[in-house]
């Protein structure tokens, strides 16, 4: 059995409910339990974030990183003084962590890095000051994605392999993904619960786990078959649907009684705040006898 | 090295084309390095070039050279190696006119070079519509990949090397529902270069070739599409610009004419920035002279040919009263006034017959020109062919061509016509027949319009069988003067130019 943490990006920004998962990760290797973190959206720093450490133990994996085939857990982050594609024009530091590449008194180009210098994105604007184009490196220091923008709003991506060559291309409706597919394939996505639900049927198991806590996965869990566990972790938000839970864990009685209506296993444990190595014990051991 | 830049090589090529290829081979003949250069995207450049006897290495088109790609063997890239690797399931695949359908849902459009190669590959989502198109070489790669938005426009053009990486992204911007060409980037492997616009693209282009072929000079041929870029190259490099017309208009009246020929008004108008301006004739070179510096203005002649591929024809060996005309079909020839001739010339002598041969380039001119036929009841005898590549069989059983433009450049049909044995009558526009006809010898010039005096000429020509022979025997002779070895040999003027340009260090 494996249990499975499903999340969507580990960042800088992270709120308690991603921060969590780092320490269920941990809680649960402490308890013997082969448990992975998936991180389902586009992650391209998510080392950084986890550390080292966590990310050499190989027990994070990012759906985007095995579609780019990203594997070099020991590469470094791109130091800005290490990015020479922009070596022809002038160099800008202001103060903030903005790089900025001038032709004359032109920006064409602007880098973002994080505290450490490290180069996160790169904008590339044309004359009038539009932007061209959003690259955004990864913390193996390889461009990771490309954005290009139509009227202020993100129309496509592409992303990368290891070889810079395209792996994926992605079109937008809106805001919204309108589809994925995969370079010299015809491996077509219409959206990315398609794209994630093939990520997780190439991985799960009969008598596998998977854990949530963002009720942005309730359908996706629900297209899992009946074999595979499926665990709620309630911060705020009650799932949506809750039928496609075979166990919640949750914060307070009112969560709680929800739950119960709806026929769905409870548990009552606070992992956000305090140790949950006995609810989650009791919970596994409850889903075991499943 | 010497590069001709245009602009794109068809197969049915322009007079401009056609004189960078004839060119080449002359510089190919007399062992001196020459390089056609094309800007425009196209896949089946390779295939056009080779059409044209243009050899893989005697050319660059810009975003192959950009991308590295440069002579390719050719390889085989089918409909089924698509389906393979879209590694769709083949059991539920249906085709109808090369459009692909999984489980009934158009999915992907396969589009075929006559070769049998793909040709491009159009991508569908959801709703059908396409969001990607991949763009093969006709030598069998993938070339370019187009993504679009959500509404089917044109998004951003991403080109490839041989190897699938990225090197030159192209940015397309709406403005009032259209989309346009805006930015560049180009990878070279190493460092970014962030353009804008398809003429800094190309001042780009060359100036990579200005460092990778020091000392180069670069003629321009397409000077409307090339202009500025030639003028902004990063490296300094020797510019010449080709007269391929008239450099203004009106100049029949006023040789000094500043109302500039709009292809020419950039270079014209910054002619500091270039080196000379090459005309074809002496009267252009002349009328040059009155308004430009003396030094800037060069005669090189346009036209060249090579004796030995000629074989002298009697008249015996020819259609009798064969009349022929070789042209684009577009009103500045006035083919009008060549049918009125003709027509008149057949009111003498039944038996004459005209072929006109060209590239239709003004489809209501041509059918024009099919309904005055039509209104003089001469569909039998007057009859149209499409441009061919090689028409020395024309020439050579031809008596006599007519030509009746408003103005030109230069017109090398009428040397090819010369050294084929074949009189030519001319009216007296500029600039060409003075270049070529010496009147009463090899052909007449007349007055422009002077449909009557044009007629005569030529009845007199093609009914006094002696008086023809001697034309036609001058006709060949006065083509040596624009023979290969004659012509190669102005060219010098132009590398001792540039030698001198690149010793002062890039200075005009």
């Amino acid at each position: 059995m494996m249990l499975y943490l499903i999340n969507g990006t580990l960042n800088a920004k992270n709120t308690i409910i991603e921060k969590t998962s780092l320490k269920r990760l941990k809680m649960f290797s402490e308890m013997g339990v082969d448990t992975t973190l998936l991180l389902m959206h586009f992650s391209p720093n998510w080392r950084k974030t986890a550390g080292t450490i966590v990310a050499q133990k190989g027990q994070i994996k990012s759906l985007f990183d095995e579609l780019q085939g990203f594997e070099q857990p020991t590469a470094s982050p791109l130091s800005v003084n290490d990015f020479h594609d922009l070596d022809g024009y002038f160099r800008m530091h202001p103060e903030s962590r903005d790089y900025q590449f001038q032709d004359g008194d032109l920006t064409v180009a602007e880098a973002q890095t994080d505290k450490r210098g490290k180069v996160e994105q790169v904008r590339y604007f044309d004359r009038l000051g539009n932007q061209i184009q959003l690259d955004y490196f990864n913390d193996l220091g390889r461009l990771a994605m490309t954005a290009y923008q139509r009227d202020g709003v993100t129309a496509a991506q592409t992303y990368f392999d290891q070889a810079d060559k395209t792996a994926l291309t992605a079109t937008f409706d809106q805001k919204h993904y309108a589809t994925f597919s995969k370079a010299g394939q015809h491996a077509r996505f219409y959206s990315r619960q398609d794209l994630e639900l093939e990520f997780l049927e190439q991985r799960l198991k009969p008598g596998d786990i998977v854990v949530t806590e963002r009720t942005d996965y309730d359908e996706l869990l629900a297209k899992l078959p009946q074999t595979i566990l499926k665990v709620g972790t309630i911060y705020n938000e009650i799932p949506k649907k809750l039928a496609a839970y075979d166990a919640l864990l949750v914060r307070n009685d009112n969560q709680a009684q929800m739950a119960e209506k709806a026929g769905v296993q409870v548990v009552r444990g606070n992992d956000y705040q305090t140790d949950g190595t006995e609810a989650w014990t009791t919970l596994l051991a409850s889903l075991a006898k499943k | 090295m010497f590069f001709f830049v245009g602009k794109t090589m068809k197969i049915k090529v322009s007079g401009i084309e056609n004189a960078q290829i004839k060119r080449l081979v002359l510089f190919r003949k007399f062992g001196k390095p020459a390089k056609i250069l094309t800007m425009l995207y196209d896949p089946e450049t390779s295939v056009r070039m080779a059409a044209h006897g243009v050899h893989a290495d005697e050319y660059f088109n810009l975003y192959d050279y950009l991308c590295d790609i440069r002579e390719v063997e050719q390889q085989q890239i089918q409909p089924t190696d698509i389906l393979k690797m879209a590694k769709l399931p083949l059991s539920s695949v249906t085709e109808k006119n090369k459009r692909y359908y999984l489980k009934g849902k158009l999915t992907l459009f396969i589009d075929t070079f006559s070769n049998g190669n793909v040709k491009r590959v159009l991508h569908y989502g959801p709703d059908e519509k396409y969001t990607s198109e991949d763009k093969y070489d006709v030598r069998g790669f993938l070339s370019s990949t187009i993504i679009f938005d959500v509404n089917q426009r044109r998004l951003v053009d991403i080109y490839f090397d041989l190897a699938g990486n990225k090197r030159i992204t192209q940015r397309w911007q709406l403005k009032d529902e259209k989309v346009s060409k805006t930015s560049v980037i180009i990878d070279d492997g190493q460092r970014k270069t962030i353009l804008t616009g398809k003429n800094e693209l190309q001042a780009y282009f060359l100036s990579q070739l200005a460092e990778a072929f020091p000392q180069s000079a670069f003629i321009t041929d397409r000077a409307l599409d090339v202009s500025w870029a030639m003028e902004n190259t990063k490296t300094p490099i020797y510019k010449a610009l080709f007269l391929h017309n008239i450099h203004a208009t009106n100049l029949l009246k006023n040789p000094t004419s500043k109302d500039y020929n709009f292809n020419y008004r950039q270079p014209l108008l910054n002619l500091n920035q270039w080196d000379c301006m090459i005309a074809q004739t002496d009267q252009q070179a002349a009328d040059c002279r009155l308004q430009f510096p003396d030094d800037k203005v060069v005669k090189i002649s346009g036209a060249s040919w090579d004796p030995e591929t000629v074989t002298k024809n009697k008249l015996k060996d020819r259609q009798p009263y064969k009349m022929i005309s070789i042209s684009r079909i577009s009103p500045e020839k006035r083919i009008e006034e060549q049918i009125h001739i003709f027509n008149k010339i057949h009111a003498e002598i039944p038996d004459a017959t005209f072929d006109i041969w060209g590239l239709v380039s003004d489809d209501d001119y041509f059918d024009k020109l099919k309904q005055q036929i039509k209104e003089l009841k001469l569909e039998k005898e007057i009859q149209f062919h499409d441009f061919a590549l090689d028409i020395s069989k024309v020439y050579d059983e031809a008596q006599l061509m007519i030509v009746t433009s408003e103005y030109e450049g230069v017109m090398l049909v009428i040397n090819e016509a010369l050294s084929h044995g074949v009189p030519v009558i001319a009216y007296d526009f500029k600039y060409a027949p003075r270049e070529f006809i010496i009147p009463g010898e090899n052909g007449n010039i007349v007055a422009m319009g002077d449909r009557g005096i044009a007629a005569s000429t030529g009845i007199d020509l093609l009914q006094d069988k002696k008086k023809w022979q001697e034309y036609s025997n001058h006709a060949y002779e006065s083509a040596l003067r624009f023979s290969q070895k004659e012509v190669f040999a102005q060219w010098q003027q132009i590398s001792d130019r540039a030698a001198e340009f690149y010793e002062k260090g890039g200075q005009q």
